[in-house]
């Protein structure tokens, strides 16, 4: 409580104030990219090594990865701000940045869509940018409706999993409480994986065939390494056998938008999620930019 | 004669190189500081203020003061400890390939860490960072006693034996770190990760006192083992008959190394290469005698790290390297180098 009212008060002193003035830090690819939606990147001196979009955000000063962040680095670069998420690191390292009067505010990451509002919320607030952050939300906002009135014409939900591979090893599914988990949600999907798995886990192939999932989903970047499908069902036994791969109904979505928690253009992604698992619906999907 | 004439040289040397690189990594880092500044924040602490102070004067204080200071002396006691440990470990072992891993401490702790990481959500807000801390020493000492006793039987405690136990325990901690590794979410993946990787960012003056009790300790006891590891290089039964209490003798050694490097461990993660190369290092120049062996290791060691801790600051600023990768890094090719060089005099 004394924090949000620190944070608040500190938000408005910093939107009346010196505007042109802040320096900010952004830890964390969700954040960076909300700082970019929020239109204060001029702002913005630094990122850490997950901040990859946009990619203009990769021509800032590197911090190292926001969880391991160096003291004397983010100090070096005299922020007036440094954002970042809970997991955000380590926890001596932000201890002694605030005893040395650094502003450092760690939002929740949780992987819901309210969660994502109320960082933005945040966020705009505390660089002062609380118009712009009420259009992101009323977009946010317009899209969720458009999305559950096109889902209403979903009969039955399809099953589908998300499988993410790290080179060389079997895949891994995504269970409860994973921004992908929250993608297929969004998109009108079931998730058999989140019954029993929370994060990412390897699966058995029996189990992926028990499951039988009718839509395979995959970040893009694993179909570029393995640059084929052939190669990607190789991966792992039983995968060629579910009902997903047999009737060709494997998708890609974007690999950034699911590092570091969901962020903005998560509603746009699972609309286009939405399109391709449900294609019969496709007239009634439309897309919004 | 000639020879300790020349081993009292190479201490003294290293004795005057420690601190002018202590000073060295004081005075650099992601922050630029004058010179004049680091001289007027060490007058400062000795009650003058003479000299003109820069506009930035009062942050850059702070940063020499709780920042850079702890970190470059944990830095070098860290490296000193890691440095004696391995000579220990060599000598007790009369294996060259020995390091304080071998007695499974480094395993041990790197298990104690990663399980007080994967319960981290159990302690209290705060305290995480000293659950590891703790978790990780006991985990290293938990393993070093399991080698131990494994090693010791009523005919006496066999350096053989013990060596092996060390591989199994070894074996056996990365099997519960692989586990761990597989339960643990993305996060604590990552944390442990970064953990077993090393770091000096935790620098505290709370650690420096802490370790520095333990190097002090250890520094007092210490040179009366030195004719004992002497003694041992000829082997068991040659020490015996020299009057030496092996058994007494090995237990000692085996627990302050397990102290030793089960605090550096504990501070600063796993920070390997320093144990194994830097008594090679100083055999190599001044030769076997542990009398100077000891304290040349721990010289350099302490040299070594604050310059490797200096590196893994500035390289990639403002992000940092972790440390026992920058160990590594510099370590082994100048070990490689110096074999090369070294090679006809070793096999001779």
């Amino acid at each position: 409580m004394k924090a949000k009212l620190t944070a608040l008060i500190l938000g408005i002193v910093f939107s009346t104030l010196s505007q042109a003035q802040q320096r900010i830090i952004s830890a964390g690819g969700a954040m960076t990219e909300l700082i970019y939606a929020l239109d204060v990147q001029d702002d913005l001196i630094a990122v850490d090594t997950s901040s990859v979009y946009p990619k203009l955000a990769n021509q800032l000063p590197k911090i190292g990865y926001h969880r391991s962040l160096s003291l004397e680095g983010v100090l070096s670069l005299k922020p007036t701000l440094l954002l970042g998420s809970e997991e955000m690191g380590p926890p001596n390292v932000i201890q002694q940045l605030q005893k040395l009067k650094v502003n450092v505010q760690q939002l929740p990451t949780a992987v819901t869509v309210e969660a994502l509002k109320e960082r933005i919320a945040r966020v705009a607030r505390l660089v002062g940018k609380d118009a712009q952050g009420q259009v992101l939300l009323a977009e946010i906002n317009v899209s969720q409706q458009q999305l559950s009135e096109q889902l209403k014409a979903v009969e039955k939900p399809r099953k589908a999993v998300f499988l993410v591979q790290h080179s060389g090893r079997s895949p891994m599914v995504a269970g409860t409480d994973t921004s992908a988990n929250t993608l297929m949600e969004l998109a009108g999907l079931l998730n058999p994986a989140a019954k029993s798995i929370k994060g990412y886990r390897q699966l058995t192939s029996e189990s992926l065939i028990v499951m039988a999932p009718e839509v395979i989903i995959v970040p893009d970047h694993m179909l570029k390494n393995n640059s084929s499908l052939e190669k990607l069902l190789a991966l792992q036994p039983g995968l060629k056998e579910t009902p997903a791969a047999k009737n060709n109904r494997i998708i890609t979505v974007d690999s950034s938008l699911l590092v570091g928690g969901i962020g903005l253009r998560i509603l746009a992604a699972a609309q286009k999620l939405a399109g391709e698992a449900y294609p019969e619906l496709h007239s009634a999907i439309v897309q919004v930019p | 004669m000639k020879r300790s004439q020349k081993a009292l040289s190479v201490i003294v040397v290293l004795a005057v190189a420690l601190p002018v690189f202590l000073l060295l990594g004081i005075a650099y880092g992601a922050v630029p500081i004058s010179m004049a500044d680091v001289v007027n924040t060490a007058l400062n602490n000795l009650g003058f203020s003479l000299a003109s102070t820069s506009d930035a004067f009062s942050q850059n204080q702070l940063i020499i003061e709780s920042i850079r200071t702890p970190r470059v002396l944990l830095a070098s006691l860290i490296g000193a400890a890691l440095a004696v440990s391995g000579a220990l470990m060599q000598g007790l072992f009369r294996n060259p390939l020995a390091d304080p891993a071998i007695i499974g401490v480094s395993s041990g702790a790197a298990v104690g860490a990663a399980l007080a990481i994967l319960f981290e959500s159990i302690w209290p807000a705060g305290y995480a960072h000293w659950a590891t801390t703790i978790a990780a020493f006991l985990g290293g000492l938990a393993a070093t006693w399991l080698v131990f006793k494994i090693g010791t039987s009523p005919y006496g405690t066999s350096v053989a034996t013990m060596l092996l136990a060390g591989i199994a325990i070894n074996a056996f901690a990365m099997a519960g770190i692989g586990l761990i590794n597989y339960l643990a979410d993305d996060n604590q993946l990552r944390s442990i990760i970064f953990w077993q990787m090393g770091s000096l960012g935790a620098a505290s003056w709370l650690n420096v006192w802490s370790m520095a009790v333990v190097v002090a300790a250890v520094a007092l006891v210490l040179p009366r083992y030195a004719n004992t590891l002497n003694a041992l290089l000829l082997g068991d039964s040659e020490a015996r008959h020299l009057g030496v209490n092996v058994d007494k003798a090995k237990k000692w050694l085996i627990i302050v190394t397990a102290v030793l490097v089960g605090v550096a461990v504990a501070f600063a993660g796993m920070i390997g290469f320093v144990g194994l190369v830097v008594p090679h290092l100083i055999r190599l120049v001044i030769g076997p005698d542990h009398r100077f062996l000891l304290p040349a290791s721990a010289l350099l060691g302490a040299t070594l790290m604050v310059l490797a801790d200096l590196c893994a600051r500035i390289v990639i600023s403002p992000a940092e390297l972790p440390i026992g990768i920058v160990t590594a890094l510099i370590g082994a090719p100048f070990f490689m180098f110096l074999l090369l060089q070294k090679r006809q005099t070793i096999s001779g």
